[in-house]
């Protein structure tokens, strides 16, 4: 194995040669900006007919960076009885509000009316026009758990909070989980601080990391497929096989030199487009919501204590980890497929149908349980909070499961390409 | 130092390619001709090991061809030699030395070394896909020649050169065979007739000459001859 930094070297470079490889990339990277940057691309007005102001022409990043800037009025609250009311109140102003303002918007598919609400209690408003009330995502998180008829003056925080915990239940009812997990997760909420702390900003870059990430590992497969589907199967085309089928090191030593080219490929551009859609997050939408709680605005009845931001660095790097198993899985196809635009169609194909089946009965516990933990299903949204946990010696949740099944993945994929390579060397 | 070939055959569906050929082959160069679709190539393969054959075994020194120690004393050019066109000529070298097991040191030295005998000293450091057809084919037996190889098997080696680099490599080819078994094969009679020790002539997969070479006799009206018998009895 002397030989196998020179053999990775030029493994590498054959890689990076490719034009595809490098076009793909900044395709890929370019169209994870796509998701965040969605949120600040158009413009909102206000017609001047109602207001009997002047037009007001407002774009979207605009809007948002105003919201940054606006004193976080709900910063270091908690989600008790008294924020509730407030969120009821404050939202029932709307409703009673007298005043409307006709509200275009470029990314909405019609015009749609927002009612003058009262400034002070709205927290955020645009010239006198609330646009979105700071309350406003308080309001839809209680009402996602209570049911909008029970959003009233009489709602207190203990409803709200036995709300949530029959919502847990009736998830771990669905999932279909054993009384050892229902203990277990009993025992996790218990850690979730209750009443729970909000942030007075809560729908920023790093929400949008955890809830865009998935998009990205898919951009990363589609990334491995069109670098690496050909990676093996080139060599028969340029006609060079005979050569490293009769020279020495071309059994194993190329192999794994190869594999590890691979890797590096996928792993690197898993990096590029996951920090192109990491930047513009943060840069776009802003940081300032890292200490939000997922139960504050993704999922509140989602029993592990954690933030968006611990959420979506959790998301990344299951994703970077993701991206070698992709790497390794279109080599393996490759092999077998012996033609690169043959490996090409049988990997997208495969994406085409985790992207569409991305969850199977959960009666059927073990399988459905396998199948999302796969690396290209893993994180599509509902499957993140998957409740099912593993049992090895102790409980793993699904996010630290994954990559020890990733890990017998990667090897068992990486065996099987080794067994392909040598048979095509037997041939 | 000996090529031993035992009922070689290689048959694919229908087809025999190699027909239990039977050889030793000592130092020295061994020429091979042979209409298209006489199973040369296949042959060439076969002691290569890129193909399994159907029966039969191929040793080098005792060595069985699927062991490193036989891939470590082979040095090989195809017919249909492929490379990297994004390479430069170097490059290629240094990487084919990496596939053969030679050390870095070891490897530059000896490209270099063949950059010069093979006439591309001086474009060693451009891309392949610039290079002439000529160009490639001396890049070819560079290759081959890298890890100084006890067994040397040349398909066509000389196609594509002009004459005057043609004649540069069989006397190449003929230092070689000194030293190492050396089997070629080729359409150009001339250029075994020149250089060849020894004749093989290949029909159907199965040896239909084998013998020593006198140079004063005339080799290509010997072959055509060999052919010219199928046809008769055709």
């Amino acid at each position: 194995m002397g030989n196998f930094g020179t053999l990775y070297k030029f493994e590498l470079k054959k890689l990076l040669q490719r034009k595809m490889v490098w076009i793909a990339l900044v395709l890929l990277a370019a169209a994870a900006i796509l998701p965040p940057a969605s949120s600040v691309i158009g413009k909102m007005y206000i017609s001047s007919e109602v207001t009997g102001l002047e037009n007001q022409v407002y774009t979207h990043y605009e809007l948002v960076q105003r919201r940054r800037a606006d004193p976080a009025h709900l910063e270091g609250r908690k989600l008790d009885t008294d924020l509730i009311q407030e969120a009821i109140g404050a939202v029932g102003v709307i409703s009673q509000s007298t005043t409307e303002a006709v509200v275009g918007d470029d990314n909405a598919v019609a015009t749609f009316t927002v009612r003058q609400a009262d400034p002070d209690k709205m927290g955020w408003t645009l010239d006198g026009y609330t646009i979105q009330g700071e309350y406003w995502d308080i309001w839809d998180t209680v009402e996602s758990m209570v049911g909008q008829d029970a959003m009233t003056d009489s709602l207190t925080a203990e409803d709200y909070y036995a709300a949530v915990d029959a919502d847990r239940a009736a998830g771990y009812n669905v999932w279909g989980l054993t009384a050892g997990e229902r203990a277990w997760w009993a025992e996790q909420a218990k850690k979730i601080e209750t009443p729970l702390p909000v942030t007075g900003y809560p729908n920023g870059g790093w929400t949008a990391m955890a809830e865009t990430a998935y998009v990205a590992n898919l951009f990363i497969f589609l990334f491995a497929i069109i670098a690496l589907a050909g990676l093996f199967p080139m060599e028969r085309q340029r006609r060079t096989d005979a050569l490293i089928q009769c020279a020495r090191n071309g059994g194993a030593p190329l192999y794994a030199a190869k594999l590890l080219a691979g890797l590096t490929v996928s792993f690197c551009g898993g990096v590029i487009i996951l920090g192109s859609m990491a930047t513009a997050c943060l840069i776009l939408l802003g940081p300032e919501d890292a200490a939000t709680a997922v139960q504050q605005l993704m999922n509140p009845a989602w029993g592990t204590p954690m933030t968006v931001m611990q959420l979506a660095l959790i998301l990344c790097g299951a994703y970077l980890a993701a991206s070698l198993i992709h790497a390794v899985f279109v080599m393996a196809v490759g092999l077998c497929t012996k033609g690169g635009m043959a490996a090409m169609a049988v990997c997208f194909g495969v994406m085409m149908l985790f992207l569409i089946v991305y969850s199977l009965p959960r009666d059927w516990r073990v399988v459905s349980q396998l199948w999302s933990l796969l690396p290209a299903v893993f994180g599509n949204n509902s499957i993140v909070f998957d409740d099912r946990l593993v049992h090895l010696g102790g409980y793993l949740t699904s996010w630290q499961a994954a990559p020890l099944l990733w890990l017998v993945l990667l090897a068992a994929l990486a065996a099987l390409g080794l067994a392909l390579h040598r048979r095509v060397a037997d041939k | 130092m000996e090529l031993v070939m035992d009922r070689l055959s290689k048959q694919f569906q229908n087809k025999i390619a190699v027909d239990r050929v039977s050889l030793r082959l000592a130092p020295g160069v061994t020429g091979l001709l042979g209409a298209n679709g006489a199973g040369k190539t296949t042959l060439m393969r076969l002691i290569c090991g890129i193909l399994k054959p159907t029966a039969g075994s191929v040793a080098f020194d005792g060595q069985d061809v699927g062991t490193e120690e036989y891939r470590a004393a082979l040095g090989y050019l195809p017919q249909d030699f492929g490379y990297y066109p994004d390479f430069s000529g170097l490059d290629f070298l240094l990487y084919m030395s990496a596939l053969k097991g030679l050390d870095r040191r070891q490897a530059r030295r000896r490209s270099l070394q063949l950059l010069d005998t093979v006439g591309l000293s001086d474009v060693y450091r451009r891309k392949v896909k610039t290079y002439s057809g000529g160009m490639r084919q001396r890049l070819g037996i560079a290759q081959a020649l890298l890890n100084d190889p006890k067994l040397l098997i040349l398909d066509e080696p000389t196609s594509g050169l002009d004459p005057r680099e043609r004649v540069r490599f069989r006397e190449l080819i003929a230092r070689l065979g000194k030293d190492s078994v050396v089997l070629l094969s080729t359409h150009i009679v001339s250029d075994v007739e020149h250089i060849a020790d020894r004749v093989l002539i290949m029909k159907a997969g199965q040896i239909v000459h084998d013998g020593a070479w006198d140079r004063h006799e005339d080799l290509e009206r010997f072959y055509l001859a060999q052919f010219g018998e199928e046809e008769d009895h055709g």
